[in-house]
C-alpha cells in the first residue's frame, strides 16, 4: 500500500522528522542558552506527533464522515 | 455564524482554514496560548503541547461517528471557560490547567474530525487544522508576552474578558439550537 495516495510514506517522513527533533531536542539539554529553542521544538514536535496519529487513524478508519454541515450550521 | 461552512473540496487550505474561519475555535485557541503565557513555565509549553493530543483523538472520534455530548456546546463553553480563566488570570494547578485545556481539545478536535470531507484531501485536510491550531496557540502565547508588564497584563485580562462575553453569546445560541 505504497502507491500514489497512500499515506504511509508521508507517515514515514513524519515519524523521521520527530524522531531527528527528539535528537536534537535531547542534544540541546546541557546548553542554557538554547532552552527556548528546545520548548519551540518540543511545541512542534507535538504537532508533528497529532498530525503522524490522524495519518495512522485515516488510514484504518474505512470511510470518513464526508461532508457534514457545519457544528454552527 | 461562526463558520461558513467547510464543503467538498477540501484539502489543505480548507482545514487550514477551519479553525480559523470560525470565531469560536479562534478565540478558544489564543485563549489556549494567553492562558499559558500568563501561567508561565512549564504550562506556557505544556497547554500547546497537550491540545493537539485530545485534539486528535476527539478528531479519531469525530470521523468515527462515535457520539459524545453535544459538541457546539462543548466548543461554545470552551471559549467562555477559556476566557475567564485568561481574565481572572486564574493561576490552576498544572495538572488541572491541563485537563481543562485537554477536555476542550477533545471538542474542538471532534467538530474537525466530524466535519472532515472525504471527497478531497483528508490528509492534507488533518495536516492544516494541526497547523492553524499550532499557529493561534503560537499568537496567543506572543500576545500574552504582553503580560510581562503591568500595563500588559491588565490588558490581556481585559482580552479575556472580550472573549468570556463571546463565550457567552456561543453558549446562548448553542443551547437555543
Amino acid at each position: 500500500m505504497t502507491g500514489p495516495g497512500s499515506p504511509w510514506p508521508l507517515l514515514g517522513a513524519d515519524i523521521a522528522t520527530i524522531a531527528i527533533l527528539l535528537g536534537v531536542i535531547r542534544s540541546l539539554r546541557g546548553y542554557p542558552r538554547f532552552s527556548r529553542l528546545a520548548l519551540a521544538l518540543k511545541v512542534v514536535a507535538s504537532w508533528l506527533i497529532a498530525f503522524a496519529v490522524l495519518v495512522a487513524s485515516l488510514s484504518f478508519l474505512p470511510v470518513t464522515p464526508g461532508y457534514q454541515p457545519d457544528h454552527l450550521e | 455564524m461562526a463558520h461558513a461552512g467547510t464543503g467538498l473540496a477540501g484539502g489543505f487550505v480548507a482545514g487550514f482554514l477551519h479553525p480559523l474561519s470560525g470565531a469560536d475555535h479562534m478565540l478558544a485557541m489564543v485563549s489556549v496560548g494567553l492562558w499559558g503565557a500568563i501561567l508561565g513555565e512549564p504550562l506556557l509549553y505544556l497547554l500547546p503541547v497537550v491540545f493537539p493530543g485530545l485534539m486528535v483523538l476527539g478528531a479519531i472520534l469525530g470521523m468515527a461517528g462515535m457520539p459524545v455530548p453535544p459538541v457546539e456546546w462543548g466548543i461554545a463553553g470552551s471559549v467562555l471557560a477559556l476566557g475567564l480563566c485568561v481574565a481572572g488570570a486564574w493561576r490552576l494547578p498544572a495538572w488541572a490547567a491541563m485537563a481543562t485545556v485537554a477536555g476542550f481539545g477533545l471538542f474542538h478536535g471532534y467538530a474537525h474530525g466530524k466535519e472532515l470531507p472525504s471527497a478531497a484531501d483528508p490528509l492534507g485536510y488533518s495536516a492544516g487544522f494541526v497547523l492553524a491550531t499550532g499557529f493561534l496557540h503560537v499568537l496567543g502565547i506572543g500576545l500574552g508576552l504582553a503580560t510581562r508588564w503591568p500595563q500588559g497584563l491588565r490588558m490581556i485580562r481585559a482580552t479575556g474578558a472580550g472573549i468570556a462575553v463571546m463565550g457567552v453569546y456561543f453558549v446562548v445560541r448553542a443551547v437555543g439550537a
